[in-house]
């Protein structure tokens, strides 16, 4: 065999690999995509057919009208949106301290506040919720904020932190020489130039909330605060033949936001998660 | 602003000492990082110590709880469907950070090629990534399931068995299964972390060991692989801690079943705190999967600094 034909076939060879890869990574986005137009009956076919045969949108407006959908699809923008902001900004002011003032002990505080992220939830939910009863944020948007900004806070801080300690501090010196205060330092000079890495840090917070359940699952119990990963898995409690149809509507309703952010903002994040888990 | 900041850097030493007793007001420092502190402390200090004590009690939702040592924890090597957990959470970390590393490896490597389409799957790389464990495990049971998932469908077009496969009802293949769709999920992450590792690596290295005669083999194993490692162990440290808590997915798709087949420690803490509300032992079972999370940080941790230091 040449050394022609053997390029020839390695890189064919690649190729196919990669066609592989990519139906891998699509496929299970894609059925449930064509899923969620089906029909309860031909959900439960074999052989099953690859496009909808009886193309039907029921699926939608069923979530909407009885499943009161459109108020959980509010309740997780608002709860993760309040908490990636807070712990975005929280962690921003906590990153800049511990990065830019040699406060005693500081070692010791980042190592508190970001070590914490191996942490399983599991361990520190049930006191929370024994806790929210008697404080009457059991149930509610606004428990559900803070708790999900305090586990956000890890990776604010930790990946904030890296981020500013790229920026010199020269900077910092000559803003302070021209009279600048430190709110003044870290607003006009700092944030400016550490403006990627603040957006890259609200939406992986963002869609980090989005995508939890385990909290919104336990701290809730009531429409007005579930959000929509909890209520895709309660769409039929009670079914004989579970709709899996309706699954895929619920699915779909939680990826379209994600892949919407991912899209929009792929370079910053692709970023993030290399910077986030290797010291940037 | 900007502008006149940056002009007057030239002054810098000029001023160094009295920036440095202004930095030295340390109340402003400690009060940025206060709130946040605040935080943690609520909702993650004082639940763990919490969590602790009660794995001493015998505290249930109507139970106030005692005292009663290490009951708790003597009881779990009487308890089957704690060791039965402890099994299925072992081999189900271990098989899936392996395969999430192995393969993620090969797609990197795959990736590092320069051909064409590459950042398209980089971006295609991002959607298991950012889709909810939960949703992902819906996403899965589409697949699996066997009166019209299209595996089934796959087994009964190509003849490849006579009957349905029991794709969530068999022990085994609900594991395999569980553990496929884990590997789905977090691969990408693993490549997206080992890509940028290869791309680090200097490649004057590849071309001067070429030169020398060494093959792709040659140059995989003593150049990649040690230059690699350090991230390699960044992601079985990640990945490892993630696997080991993993409740959603197995929530989603099998809820355990069939018997305790695909059960985690963490599924079953849950189904000891929240469903039997029995407080004491189900925190007892958190506290086990805590140590476990710290022993496999830890050991990668120390594997990692280790590395950094031979270097």
């Amino acid at each position: 065999m040449s050394n022609r034909t053997r390029t020839y076939l390695v890189t064919t060879a690649q190729y196919a690999l990669l066609a592989l890869v990519l139906v891998l990574l699509i496929f299970p986005v894609y059925w449930m995509g064509i899923t969620s137009f089906k029909t309860q009956d031909e959900v439960y076919m074999l052989p099953q057919s690859y496009w909808p045969q009886h193309f039907t949108l029921e699926g939608y407006p069923h979530l909407f009208r009885q499943l009161k959908f459109g108020l959980t699809l509010m309740n997780s923008v608002i709860v993760a949106g309040c908490a990636a902001l807070g712990s975005t900004i929280m962690g921003g002011l906590a990153a800049y301290g511990l990065n830019r003032f040699e406060l005693p002990g500081r070692g010791l505080l980042f190592a508190v506040l970001v070590v914490s992220i191996a942490l399983p939830g599991m361990t520190t939910v049930g006191p929370i919720f024994l806790a929210y009863q008697g404080l009457g944020l059991y149930d509610t948007k606004i428990g559900l904020i803070l708790v999900n900004l305090s586990f956000g806070l890890s990776f604010a801080i930790y990946f904030l932190f890296a981020y500013f300690q790229t920026i010199p501090r020269e900077l910092d010196d000559a803003a302070h020489i021209d009279g600048c205060t430190w709110l003044e330092i870290f607003w006009y000079v700092i944030l400016p130039i550490a403006r990627p890495a603040v957006v890259t840090t609200f939406l992986i917070g963002y869609i980090g909330v989005w995508n939890e359940y385990l909290l919104a699952n336990i701290l809730t119990a009531s429409e007005n605060a579930k959000t929509l990963t909890v209520r895709i898995l309660e769409i039929a409690p009670a079914a004989r033949i579970e709709p899996y149809q309706l699954y895929a509507v619920g699915g779909i309703l939680s990826l379209i936001p994600v892949i919407l952010i991912v899209m929009l903002g792929q370079r910053h994040i692709v970023g993030g998660i290399v910077r986030g888990a290797v010291k940037g | 602003m900007a502008q006149h900041t940056l002009s007057a850097v030239t002054r810098k030493t000029v001023v160094k000492q009295s920036f440095g007793k202004a930095i030295r007001r340390y109340w402003v420092g400690y009060a940025l990082i206060l709130p946040a502190l605040i935080f943690r402390i609520l909702l993650t200090g004082v639940p763990l110590i919490q969590t602790i004590w009660m794995s001493f009690t015998d505290k249930t939702m109507t139970r106030p709880g005692s005292w009663i040592g290490l009951d708790n924890y003597a009881r779990m090597s009487q308890d089957y469907l704690f060791r039965a957990s402890i099994e299925v959470t072992f081999i189900y970390t271990f098989a899936a950070t392996l395969l999430e590393l192995v393969i993620g490896l090969g797609i990197a490597l795959l990736l590092i090629q320069g051909l064409r389409g590459t950042s398209l799957t980089q971006t295609v790389m991002l959607m298991p990534w950012a889709t909810a464990p939960l949703v992902a495990a819906l996403m899965f049971r589409l697949l699996f399931f066997e009166a019209g998932g299209v595996f089934n469908d796959l087994v009964l077009r190509f003849d490849l068995s006579s009957t349905r496969v029991p794709w969530l009802s068999d022990p085994t293949m609900a594991r395999i299964s569980v553990i496929v769709t884990t590997v789905w999920k977090n691969v990408p992450w693993a490549v997206l972390l080992l890509l940028a590792g290869l791309k680090a690596i200097p490649k004057r290295l590849y071309e001067s060991a070429a030169v020398d005669g060494a093959g792709p083999l040659q140059r995989f194993r003593h150049i990649t692989l040690p230059l690699l490692l350090p991230i390699l162990l960044v992601v079985l440290l990640i990945r490892g801690v993630a696997e080991v808590q993993t409740f959603e997915q197995i929530l989603a798709l099998t809820q355990r079943g069939p018997g305790t087949a695909t059960g985690t420690i963490s599924l079953y803490a849950y189904e000891r705190l929240f469903q039997q509300f029995n407080f004491g032992y189900g925190s007892a079972l958190t506290v086990l999967l805590l140590l476990l999370s710290v022993f496999i940080a830890g050991s990668m941790t120390w594997l990692i600094n280790r590395e950094n230091r031979r270097h």
